[in-house]
């Protein structure tokens, strides 16, 4: 049968189920990423900062090793929230932001630019199941290099302290997973609501850290003008830093707290930058383009 | 003589002779060009955006109260002193070298991503003409809108003390003189980070690079060791300020430079960036299958 005479037929198959096409966006998104050698380079760095702590804290409850380099035990601080926050979260959210800067904003607008939205679309993919699949590939990437190890060095710590160490500390498994996991979802959601608004994955890549450096100046401004806590209103980095120093119990003395803002805020924050940035996403992806 | 031959004598035949006469209106036509493309395009809206911000931080101040329940600008001296600090943080941190990093990275490598930097490179066009054409227009763009954000924000002061502090203001030179300052100021920096962003448009493909790494250095500028704050544009300018202000906790304290070397160490700047863009241009291959 020549081909002018078949006509449009709907596909009348068994359809998979829709977390399966999810993670073929989410599958393709991977390999994508992974085709650059600095990211993968950057990305086996992430893991140092845990691989170093776990050191520190097997040498901590090693007494030969600390008699070796004849440290006194009373020079370490002890191994809680502040610790942990200090020494693990904070790094982690500086791998995560510059992690989601370098491949948060190159994930849609390719898609866009190229016409390639109607030809996703008109399978039976919906735009949340798009944005969901690229969404887990940051997901993914982001738990393996922040809360994933946090929980295994907590559990080691939990292990090698004992005497109901983690029943004291348990609040730690939480923070770990709610802060890193705030810290993902916004930063993702917004890389991409950039990254759907820009034609060009490098501009698009300066906005998303221009919104970054111009959101702390601001803030700090408005602390300095104002006073009170709504300069951190428009800083997504005094929100984590609340929202550490709460979650972690952790001592503020350490951390140079710039915002004295409650949590309530901060929790708004994150909620406030990811229902935007989701908003502008579904008004740019649309399943009819102007192919030019 | 015939048709064709009037015809001929009567076309408007390009007068391509090089000398000075040519290159000026070479330059003055790619100025004006690019000047609308700078100022006028959407693409310029982000830098409208940015602009816009410090104008109504300062109008909101003007009639807000702080978290003391005290007005913000109690007196017109604290208010200048607020002024100082947005303008040192705020415009100068944040505005001037984010709208710079927009409008002048965009100059070159916005036409190689938009695929038309083909249209000037074929033109019988000197490469020193374009590149001092294009800086012009990213000057004369950058210097318009973050110079009426700066006077703006500066007229935003007298929002609570009324149009007799104006006047009085005026008349005995204080307020001239120190919007000249800032105005001054707004040029030098748009010329510094300007001619330093066009040049690195042209070197890395990915603009984030360079931008991140000056940012970085300038935000850092103040706890580097005096041997090493020579090399941050913030350092030339911050002595420029007409209200200095405190140095952060940790700060290396250096004196200011002279006014005279930090409007030269800019100037400086400005012509070594523009002479390593015009050999950086000189030796562009474009090949946009890349971007």
């Amino acid at each position: 049968m020549a081909i002018f005479q078949k006509a449009y037929q709907g596909y009348a198959g068994e359809l998979t189920a829709p977390l399966q096409r999810t993670l073929v966006i989410f599958r393709y998104a991977l390999a994508d990423v992974f085709q650059s050698r600095i990211f993968t380079a950057f990305f086996l760095l992430c893991f140092l900062p845990s691989l170093l702590l776990l050191c520190v804290i097997y040498t901590y409850y090693n007494l030969e090793l600390l008699m070796q380099f004849e440290v006194p035990i009373e020079d370490f601080i002890a191994i809680d929230g502040t610790f942990f926050a200090l020494f693990m979260q904070y790094p982690q959210m500086f791998l995560l932001f510059v992690m989601i800067m370098s491949i948060g904003p190159t994930m849609i607008s390719p898609d866009l630019r190229n016409n390639a939205m109607p030809l996703y679309l008109s399978r039976p993919i919906n735009k949340a199941s798009y944005i969901f699949g690229k969404l887990l590939v940051l997901l993914f990437l982001g738990s393996l290099i922040s809360w994933i190890p946090s929980l295994i060095l907590i559990f080691l710590q939990a292990y090698l302290a004992g005497d109901g160490w983690l029943i004291n500390n348990l609040h730690l498994l939480a923070a770990t997973v709610v802060t890193s996991l705030s810290w993902i979802v916004s930063l993702s959601l917004l890389a991409f609501a950039i990254s759907a608004s820009v034609k060009w994955k490098a501009v698009a890549r300066l906005f998303f850290f221009a919104f970054y450096l111009f959101g702390s100046i601001l803030g700090e401004v408005i602390k300095a003008v104002f006073g009170g806590w709504g300069g951190g209103l428009v800083d997504i980095s005094s929100a984590a830093e609340v929202l550490v120093l709460a979650m972690y119990d952790a001592d503020a003395s350490y951390m140079e707290s710039s915002m004295e803002m409650p949590i309530w805020a901060a929790a708004f924050m994150f909620l406030a930058v990811s229902v935007l940035a989701a908003l502008v996403l579904t008004r740019r992806i649309r399943a009819f383009q102007v192919v030019s | 003589m015939n048709t064709r031959e009037l015809t001929a004598q009567s076309m408007k035949v390009p007068q391509l002779i090089p000398g000075f006469s040519l290159w000026f209106r070479q330059l003055m036509a790619i100025t004006r060009i690019e000047f609308v493309k700078a100022l006028l395009s959407r693409r310029a809206l982000s830098c409208y955006g940015l602009a816009l911000i410090p104008v109504l931080l300062l109008t909101i101040s003007g009639f807000q109260k702080n978290d003391e329940d005290l007005p913000v600008f109690e007196t017109i001296e604290n208010a200048r002193q607020i002024y100082a600090y947005v303008y040192s943080t705020l415009i100068l941190g944040g505005v001037i070298f984010l709208g710079s990093a927009a409008i002048f990275t965009s100059l070159f490598r916005g036409e190689i991503l938009d695929r038309s930097i083909h249209y000037y490179v074929l033109t019988p066009v000197r490469r020193e003409v374009l590149v001092t054409a294009k800086f012009l227009a990213g000057l004369a763009s950058a210097f318009i809108l973050f110079g009426l954000c700066a006077g703006i924000c500066f007229l935003a002061l007298y929002i609570p003390f009324g149009i007799e502090q104006i006047i009085s203001d005026l008349s005995n030179g204080i307020a001239m003189q120190q919007l000249e300052q800032y105005l001054g100021l707004t040029l030098l920096a748009c010329m510094g980070y300007g001619a330093v962003f066009m040049a690195t448009g042209l070197l890395f493909r990915n603009p984030l690079i360079p931008v991140v790494v000056i940012a970085g250095w300038e935000l850092i500028h103040f706890i580097l060791p005096p041997a090493l704050k020579v090399f941050s544009i913030i350092y030339y300018l911050k002595g420029l300020l007409p209200i200095p202000l405190d140095e952060r906790p940790l700060a290396v304290l250096v004196a200011p430079p002279p006014v005279w070397i930090s409007i030269s160490g800019m100037l400086g700047l400005c012509l070594l960036a523009l002479g390593v863009t015009i050999i950086l241009l000189k030796r562009l291959e474009v090949r946009y299958t890349d971007e």
